[in-house]
């Protein structure tokens, strides 16, 4: 577990690198068995008996913890076994460094290690391992590689193996130690907790930043010009709704209970009213697209990824001074609300998003999100995901505690896992 | 030695086994070196062009998911293309959460349509749009086109047989039309070495326009523009956006919503040049009856009124009201709003609302909006309604309001959505239905396969006579799930069938080549023959008429005592058991167990030490196993490949039960184990009886059964006579083959195998199945030799394909020997089950 730990702090190392737009050495892990990574292995090359397993579990073995990579089989001849492999991330530049990785066999055996790539193909690095013992592997790049070098794939080979002798091999953590990444937009940090979370979770979610949903118009503003010049002497705040239409919001904000539907339902029904009762118009940004933009998003990562939708915003609202209201009072409400763009999520374990795309606040501020389930609490920072793990299918709680300036509010949303 | 030949087969199992679907999402640029390609949740570029390596965000305009595509390491996705068939997914025209590709599928699967496209030899690739509403037809038919041109051309994924096989396109509703237009745009920009578009078809597309009552339209822009009611803005920006817009014949900008089927909109515009165009047949399914006359119906659609009140003054109000108008004088809609603190809002319209019953498949719309809006007034005039008394901001405390439904009643639910003569796109005296009177009044009387120039398609299907659905008194809904509450309705289930029987048999009749006398997918030689009327729908064949049958339900939560990472997407899990009675699987249905469903699961198992092992299924109430019932044992078989264990739900259980939550459990003396898919078959029903009995086990040689071969390419011949009659079969094409013919569907559930006795060396390119099955184990190679004769012995459940089966039965009507590639000689001295 330290060791699976260590990979994600190398990750998040990684990419706190690239958001600095850092041009240091960053590392970067290619194989860790928390999904197969994209892993292939080139079939016209390949001389291993067998096709490797890419998330073998045989149990886990000293300083080696299942899934890794597994090759096995024997042959009728004495021979090398080589394989060319390859990951999701490659090809990929590097810039000197190494690649490492840890290596097992059930017999003693002579492994050996190689890339090519753009260059061509580089020195090959070879270490006798002892049956049943996990070795480190570290093959150096830099001394053929220098510049703007491209690996496209790793060799991998066991050497001079005996007649009918049957060998399995073991491989995990694979890593290259100098990454050359400069590339600003793909700003991603990996929580550490992601080794629970399934196969094809595993990629990180891209912020959105300069993105081209088609837009739908803003809501029709209701007020006339009179009333807005009314409520504009009695309140600095850009939004004035009706106390029932105040009541609506907070009984959705202050819920113990909600239907799934409800649940998702309540951000925009909160915003469009606040949208529609505006005193002027560039406040915010428009949230029916917001919604509809997490939408999209959950749904393309076939609603197993969510984004978080965020309100931070004060409004006012009427208040009758009599009681056939005759006249109006204002009273002033801060509003920090959040939302689920979808009723359901497909499957037990889940990321959220703390995308700030997603947020219509009229604060310079992000607010802080803390997202509990089962009363445990992770925080979620801007910029970043989490994993939620359900512990049953059905109508889940999620709680959501939010706070921005001195204002704090704690939010039951519910998510229908099927 | 043993266990480690196990072992290996073990690992071979386990590679066949999984089915693995692969989504690539389609990133469009108008330039196409910018075009990007990838995975969803990788996140990058996987195109050999400058994007290639770029990290992009996860929304591609067109997600595409390829249902278990032939695999080849070699290509950059692992996969190549192999007669591609397109399934459009329609607009989603609702207000709740976007569509995904898995709820595409799911509903594709309702129908069984990806397992009947495979057994046809067919890849199902369902295409699902990012933006169905707030993206133009024009340009997702344009995305769509552009990427035809990667698929048809690009290094990550091959596509071998592309003039042969070209793209086979159907959409579904808006599908239809985007992928009509796409198709066309597509096919006019293609040259001769491209890939064809082979054949195009649409079931209940509108290609010459959809209807909402008109009056839906004008209440919408009221509660949304002018009352401010949230769920009436989330309606209204979803008939407003250009995707549904450019469909409806009512004008839904502003103004008075009058029908707009003028040459400046797309449909009536640009897209007829599409629709014209003669490029690659069209078939065109309408699930609208077509009587002559239209349906029959309430004037009334519902009435809304709720008001608020403090000592009898009125305090609030909301009031809703759609009707049917038949004159330009009748109201169609009148809406309501008032509030005490704002001044009331009033819209009464009137005008001709015809098309609001047009004849038509149907969609219910007033009652989706009654309900919308029945809810919305609660929300704003709840039953305990309280306003606070506030002056000079201090505070009296709060006054309780009186509330009230004054009308509250829903009369006419259904209304038309895709008008018969819309998704027929027929023409009447040579202009479109709908701009006639024909869209009301055309008969069944009508040249369905044949229409020539009375519809823009080779063939155009409605519900006619012969349809199950025809004897309804109101069309059906628009493309309605078979599932209702957890049942099969069989109506619309035989409906859907038949609406597939009749694209799938145009299909065939495209894909014939009269010069070879075949088809050219080799696996339609099974089913279809060129000249079947496809009007007939007494000559459906099983896989038709089966599918949609079992509906299978994929479990939310699912985890692994021993392994614990894994969940329920994990495909296959395998670990170590220790010796003794073991929980290993526990399972959340997340509603009660249904009674009399099925439980499913794949289990291979593998040991040095013994060679027994037993499965049981528990199902209790709470996760922590209160109420446990322990469904019966079973014996798991002991071969290392992967076998099912199924067990009945008690139907005696019916619906008083509390269980939710299954637990697996394994008893043996230590076991490695991989356990895959664990399902609920939540319905299993035939509409077909099961079948009798097959009379002989010999199935060749037997005089009874006729020998068929598939094409010119391949001959039979039997040579000797009783127990020396050998059939020797030549082919000289892998599209050739043969069947025998058993004359009707026999079941075969007496019998576990296949005994296939052959002259050694030959038949080792050759399949053996029955009936759909595309088996990975119907080979005949690794025979067993005895006396100078091979044999092989092959186990009915790994030829036979239960999905396509009566009850799931192993049952089936030919036995097919196909061979795999070309020049294949398959000498057979005899067939026979045991």
């Amino acid at each position: 577990m330290k060791n699976r730990i260590f990979n994600h702090l190398a990750w998040m190392v990684a990419f706190a690198a690239i958001y600095s737009h850092s041009q240091t050495c960053n590392s970067v892990i290619l194989y860790d068995g928390s999904s197969s990574n994209g892993a292939k292995i080139e079939s016209s090359s390949m001389t291993f008996p067998e096709y490797p397993e890419w998330t073998a579990n045989w149990g886990n073995f000293e300083n080696m913890k299942s899934p890794y990579i597994r090759f096995s089989g024997q042959k009728n001849t004495n021979s090398d076994w080589i394989a060319a492999i390859s990951f999701n991330q490659m090809p990929i530049n590097v810039n000197g460094g190494s690649l490492k990785m840890k290596a097992r066999a059930t017999q003693n055996a002579e492994i050996a290690l190689w890339v090519s790539g753009n260059f061509g193909t580089g020195p090959i690095y070879k270490k006798s391992i002892t049956a049943n013992q996990t070795s480190a592997l570290e093959l150096p790049i830099s001394k053929h590689a220098s510049g703007n070098t491209s690996i496209e794939k790793i060799w991998v080979s066991l050497l001079n193996v005996p007649t009918y002798q049957y060998t399995t091999l073991f491989i995990d953590d694979i890593e290259l130690t100098c990454v050359n990444q400069t590339n600003s937009s793909s700003i991603v940090n990996k929580d550490g907790s992601s080794t629970n979370i399934a196969e094809d979770l595993s990629g990180p979610y891209v912020f959105l930043e300069n993105v081209d949903f088609p837009k739908v118009k803003p809501s029709t503003q209701i007020y006339d010009i009179q009333e807005i010049q009314t409520f504009q002497q009695k309140t600095s705040n850009s939004f004035v709704l009706t106390e029932q239409q105040h009541q609506q919001i907070i009984e959705f904000q202050t819920a113990n209970t909600l239907t799934p539907s409800q649940s998702r339902e309540g951000w925009y029904n909160s915003l469009v009213i606040l949208e529609h009762r505006r005193l002027k118009d560039g406040i915010i940004e428009n949230p029916k697209n917001k919604f509809l933009d997490a939408g999209s998003i959950a749904a393309s990562y076939d609603m197993r990824k969510i984004p978080l939708l965020l309100a931070d915003l004060d409004y006012s609202y009427q208040v009758c001074a009599d009681t056939m209201c005759t006249s109006i009072n204002l009273e002033n409400q801060d509003l920090l609300l959040a939302g689920f763009p979808t009723s359901y999520v497909n499957g037990s374990r889940i990321q959220v998003v703390y995308d700030p795309y997603f947020v219509v606040s009229t604060r310079k501020q992000f607010p802080s999100i803390e997202i509990c389930v089962d009363q445990k609490c992770q925080s979620l920072k801007e910029h970043s995901e989490i994993n939620l793990e359900f512990e049953a299918a059905g109508v889940q709680k999620i709680t959501v505690k939010a706070k921005s300036g001195t204002k704090s509010t704690t939010q039951n949303l519910f998510l229908e896992v099927k | 030695m043993k266990f480690l030949t196990r072992i290996s087969l073990f690992l071979l199992t386990c590679a066949t086994i999984s089915l693995a679907d692969i989504d690539l999402y389609f990133k469009n640029s108008d330039d196409p070196s910018q075009e990007c390609v990838f995975k969803p949740f990788i996140n990058k570029c996987m195109v050999n062009n400058a994007t290639r390596g770029a990290t992009v965000n996860n929304n591609g305009e067109v997600r595409m998911r390829f249902i278990d595509p032939p695999r080849s390491s070699a290509a950059e996705f692992g996969f190549y293309l192999d007669k591609p068939f397109f399934i459009i997914d329609g607009i989603h025209l609702s207000t709740t959460e976007e569509r995904t590709l898995s709820k595409f599928q799911n509903e594709a699967d309702e129908f069984g349509m990806t397992q009947m496209l495979k057994a046809l030899g067919y890849t199902p690739v369902l295409v699902q749009f990012s933006e169905t509403v707030r993206q133009s037809l024009q340009n997702n038919s344009r995305f769509f086109a552009n990427a035809l041109k990667y698929l048809n051309s690009n290094n990550c994924i091959p596509f071998p047989n592309k003039i042969q096989d070209g793209f086979i396109v159907m959409g579904i509703s808006q599908g239809g039309i985007i992928g009509r237009y796409g198709s066309y745009l597509y096919s006019t920009e293609k040259d001769d070495r491209d890939a064809p578009i082979k054949f195009f078809a649409s079931l209940d597309s509108p290609h010459q326009g959809a209807v909402m009552p008109r009056g839906l339209i004008s209440t919408l822009d009221f509660w949304a523009n002018k009352a401010d009611e949230p769920a009436a803005t989330a309606f209204y920006d979803l008939i407003t956006g250009p995707g549904a817009q450019d469909l409806l014949i009512y004008d839904t900008g502003k103004g008075n919503h009058d029908p707009k089927t003028g040459s400046d909109r797309f449909l009536f515009g640009d897209y007829r040049k599409a629709a014209e165009y003669k490029g690659f047949p069209a078939v065109l399914i309408a699930q609208g009856q077509l009587k002559g006359e239209d349906p029959k119906h309430n004037s009334k659609y519902y009435e809304l009124n709720r008001e608020a009140s403090f000592h009898g003054k009125t305090v609030g109000r909301a009031e809703s009201n759609l009707s049917y108008s038949s004159s330009k004088t009748e109201k169609y809609s009148h809406n309501h709003k008032y509030e005490v603190t704002h001044n009331a809002v009033d819209q009464e319209v009137k005008g001709e609302s015809s098309y609001d019953f047009v004849q038509g498949s149907t969609y219910p719309f007033a009652k989706t909006l009654y309900e919308s809006l029945r809810t919305g007034f609660l929300s704003a005039i709840p039953d305990n309604m309280k306003q606070k008394i506030q002056p000079l901001g201090i505070s009296l405390g709060t006054v309780s309001l009186s509330t009230k439904w004054k009308n509250d009643s829903l009369y006419q639910p259904n209304s038309t959505f895709i008008p018969t003569v819309s998704a027929m796109d027929m023409k009447c005296n040579g202009n479109l239905g709908i701009l006639t009177d024909c869209a009301h009044s055309h008969n069944s009387n009508f040249p369905y396969e044949n229409p020539n120039n009375e519809s823009s398609g080779i063939a155009a299907y409605a519900v006619d006579p012969t349809h199950p659905r025809y004897s309804e008194p109101i069309s059906g809904r628009h493309i309605e799930s078979p599932m209702k509450q957890n049942e099969i309705d069989t109506i619309v289930l035989k409906g859907m069938q038949v609406d597939i029987w009749r694209i799938l048999c145009e299909l065939a009749k495209v894909d014939y080549n009269k010069s070879r006398d075949s088809f050219n997918n080799p696996a339609l030689n099974v089913f279809f023959s060129p000249n079947t009327k496809c009007m007939d729908i007494s000559k459906i064949p099983s896989i038709i008429k089966n599918s949609g049958m079992n509906q299978v339900k994929k479990f939310a939560y699912v985890r692994y005592d021993f392994i614990p990472k894994a969940t329920e997407v994990s495909d296959i899990v395998r670990f170590d058991i220790p010796a003794g009675w073991q929980k290993t699987v526990i399972i959340d249905n997340g509603e009660k167990i249904p009674a009399g469903s099925i439980f499913e699961v794949d289990v291979a198992a593998e040991n040095n030490r013994s060679n027994w092992m037993k499965a049981e299924l528990l199902m209790t109430a709470t996760r922590q196993g209160a109420m446990q019932l322990q469904l019966s044992e079973q014996n798991v078989n002991f071969n290392g490949d992967f076998h099912t264990l199924r067990w009945v739900i008690p139907p005696s259980l019916g619906t008083s039960h509390h269980y939710r939550w299954f637990r697996l459990v394994f008893n043996s003396e230590g076991t490695h184990v991989a356990v895959s898919h664990p399902r609920l078959i939540t319905s299993a029903i035939s509409i077909e009886k099961s079948p009798d009995t097959i009379k002989s086990p010999l199935i060749y040689p037997n005089s009874s059964y006729p020998l068929v071969p598939w094409n010119n390419s391949t001959t039979i011949q039997e040579k000797g006579t009783n127990d020396n009659q050998t059939m020797q079969i030549k082919t000289t094409s892998k599209v050739g083959g043969i069947h025998i013919n058993l004359g009707s569907t026999y079941s075969l559930e007496k019998f576990k195998e296949l005994k296939v006795v052959f002259e050694p060396g030959t038949c080792q390119k050759t399949m053996v199945y029955f009936d759909s099955k595309m088996p990975s184990e119907g080979n005949l190679v690794k025979y067993t030799l005895q006396n100078d004769i091979a044999y092989k012995i092959l186990p009915l459940e790994k030829i036979i394909d239960t999905n396509t089966t009566p009850n799931r039965t192993l049952s089936a009507s030919r036995l097919v020997l196909q061979p795999t590639d070309d020049n294949e000689s398959c000498f057979i001295r005899a067939i026979t089950l045991q």
